[in-house]
């Protein structure tokens, strides 16, 4: 598992670990029942407050994408093809709102968003 | 509660080694030096002992100067142990202290008589005469009794301050009056002659009675003290 | 337009099953400085960070917790006793570390460890030693020779060997070198990983705090700030940096503080997103650090302070 955590983001911590965990997950790059670290030995890793990835791990777990079992751990649930699909939509949904905050603030209309769209997806 | 009161002496054992060592050396030479020609004068008891008495107080109070300089008694508080325990043990440190200050005192003595060329009856029965060693014990347990909870509520700068300011005036007035009023000193030699050669049946519980008193009620002052002292 | 969702979740103390620490109502007045009417919890688990200028009342929460200075009124429990009612039953499990380490410096770590290691029944002699090859002590040096990090971590070994579930510190990195103090802290973050223990750490290195701590409480002339999770923290205080002419008395009240000089203002919000409705994006939003909530929080009332570079 790989996790990159940028302090400078404006971004929540506990929001940039679920992005990352759930778009391995998605990916396949965790695979179904595999273990995943404890919050505190995550957050002793990554150097942050085990609030923080407990937050992490509820959320995630509130999304369907993690199993806590207690006394053994926590590990990658079993994930619904459908509902694998539907998450996976919603993981690229998500990060086209971030895009269209940022075409929005800077001015950049839905034509030229579209056009935009369209060259690189067919690069 | 021992480990408590043995902590002290464990850990300051060299300071307590000097000490003793320097009560040693004063009970010593004094004899010594009293009774050798040819200065063999009849040794002044009185001033024998208060001698004894002096050096025994300053050296109970070694742990207590060792403490103000360590600021220990901060550490000792954050201990499990409670601050009666501590005040306790600290009466208990202070008083085995008196004992062993005495001890070695006496040691002192026997060395400096052995060493030098005798001692004539009269001083001999009163420097062997253990109702005399108890008396003057008790005497000083007494004084450390009176003195020990204002340590306990000043700390040791502030309280060497009354004590000795307290104990000096004492000490004056009492050689004052003695001197201006004879009589009076007459009749306190004579009371203290009657007392040690008293049936010592009766006397000595009523004076080691009256101590423990003293302790007693000394040792429940301190413990109020302390108990509500911010450290 | 797809609005992104922002998650919000607050993690609630109520739902800890115990507290390490609980302190209600805490009154106490010498002198000039009172404290008053604190109160906070710790949950069992969990590092909790004091912050607060000198003078503000740390240390003395601290020593009323350790009954080194009595309290007036309101109550302190620790392991959900009382701290005074069961005051050796309390210490036993705590482990205290004071900024100056008061021994008799003329003994070894070995031989002090030997004073007091008696006082407690857990104590383990296996682990002071570990401990004390770890952080490379010596241990039949005089604790006279050793330097302040040595001394600290001394402290710090002592009050880890008797397998307490509370440490309690006051200041213990404020005299450190960077390098010994990112070694302490990343040993607290490993012992954090046995979840029966609490840590409570006073500090005025807030940067030590920002990395460490999972609780934020905050103490200010002896009042209560406030006590929060270290993300709740983060995520409803902001730095604002925006033009002069967005200041009136309207929009100064949404401030906690502000300081303005010739090119713009910045001030501190206590609640982003109330200052987001009123700002939008006419201004910058910057993370807040501790030292930057502090600072502004400490300006006493909410004025615009002059900056003096603008008069040169």
């Amino acid at each position: 598992m790989k996790i990159i955590i940028s302090n400078a983001s404006s971004e929540p911590i506990y929001q940039q670990i679920g992005k990352q965990i759930k778009a391995q997950i998605i990916s396949g790059d965790l695979k179904e029942g595999e273990g995943l670290p404890s919050i505190r030995k995550l957050a002793k890793e990554l150097q942050i407050s085990v609030i923080t990835t407990k937050r992490t791990y509820v959320e995630l777990e509130k999304e369907g994408f993690i199993d806590v079992v207690a006394g053994k751990g926590t590990f990658v649930a079993i994930q619904n093809k459908e509902l694998l699909k539907e998450k996976k939509m919603k993981s690229v949904e998500d990060l086209m709102s971030d895009t269209i905050m940022e075409a929005q603030k800077l001015g950049i209309t839905f034509e030229e968003l579209q056009e935009m769209l369209v060259l690189l997806y067919n690069d | 509660m021992l480990r408590l009161v043995i902590k002290d002496f464990r850990a300051n054992w060299k300071y307590v080694a000097l000490g003793l060592g320097v009560l040693f050396a004063l009970s010593s030479s004094f004899m010594y030096t009293a009774l050798k020609a040819p200065f063999s004068v009849d040794p002044d008891l009185l001033i024998y002992f208060l001698l004894v008495i002096v050096s025994s107080v300053v050296f109970t109070l070694l742990f207590l100067m060792i403490e103000q300089l360590y600021n220990t008694n901060i550490i000792f508080a954050s201990l499990p142990i409670s601050r009666r325990q501590f005040v306790v043990q600290r009466y208990v440190a202070t008083y085995l202290q008196l004992l062993l200050g005495f001890g070695f005192h006496f040691i002192g003595l026997q060395i400096g008589i052995y060493f030098s060329e005798g001692i004539d009856q009269v001083v001999e029965d009163q420097v062997y005469n253990p109702r005399v060693w108890l008396l003057v014990l008790l005497f000083v347990m007494s004084v450390k009794a009176f003195s020990m909870p204002f340590y306990f509520k000043h700390g040791l700068r502030k309280g060497i301050l009354i004590i000795g300011l307290v104990q000096c005036f004492s000490c004056i007035a009492f050689v004052y009056i003695m001197m201006s009023y004879t009589q009076i000193w007459d009749a306190l030699q004579r009371l203290i002659f009657t007392v040690i050669s008293f049936n010592s049946q009766v006397t000595i519980p009523i004076c080691i009675g009256v101590t423990v008193l003293f302790l007693w009620i000394s040792t429940q002052v301190s413990i109020l003290i302390y108990k509500s002292k911010d450290l | 337009m797809i609005k992104p969702k922002i998650h919000r979740q607050s993690y609630n103390k109520e739902c800890m099953s115990t507290n390490t620490l609980e302190i209600s109502n805490l009154s106490k007045s010498y002198g000039d400085f009172h404290l008053d009417n604190v109160s906070f919890s710790l949950p069992k688990g969990y590092i909790m960070g004091l912050i607060g200028p000198n003078g503000s009342g740390k240390t003395t929460i601290i020593k009323i917790i350790m009954n080194l200075i009595m309290k007036q009124s309101g109550d302190v429990k620790v392991f959900g006793m009382d701290h005074l009612a069961n005051e050796v039953e309390v210490k036993k499990r705590i482990g205290f570390v004071y900024d100056t380490p008061n021994y008799y410096d003329h003994l070894s770590l070995k031989q002090f460890k030997n004073t007091i290691a008696p006082f407690y029944d857990q104590w383990d002699d296996a682990v002071f030693y570990d401990l004390v090859k770890r952080f490379k002590l010596p241990l039949e040096k005089k604790i006279k020779v050793f330097s302040k990090g040595m001394a600290m971590k001394s402290s710090i070994v002592i009050a880890l060997s008797h397998h307490a579930d509370f440490i309690v510190m006051d200041e213990p990195t404020s005299n450190l070198d960077p390098v010994v103090r990112r070694e302490l802290l990343d040993f607290f973050r490993e012992l954090i990983q046995d979840e029966n223990k609490s840590i409570l750490f006073s500090s005025h290195i807030t940067t030590d705090l920002e990395q460490i701590a999972d609780y934020i409480t905050y103490i200010n002339e002896g009042k209560l700030v406030f006590s929060k999770t270290k993300d709740e923290v983060f995520e409803s205080y902001s730095l604002v940096k925006g033009g002069n002419e967005l200041l009136d008395s309207d929009t100064k009240k949404s401030f906690v503080a502000v300081k303005s000089s010739a090119y713009g203002f910045e001030g501190l919000t206590k609640n982003v997103e109330a200052t987001r409705k009123i700002f939008g994006a006419a201004v910058v939003y910057d993370k807040a650090s501790l030292e930057d909530i502090m600072f502004y929080t400490n300006l006493e009332t909410v004025k615009t302070v002059e900056d003096a570079t603008t008069r040169y």
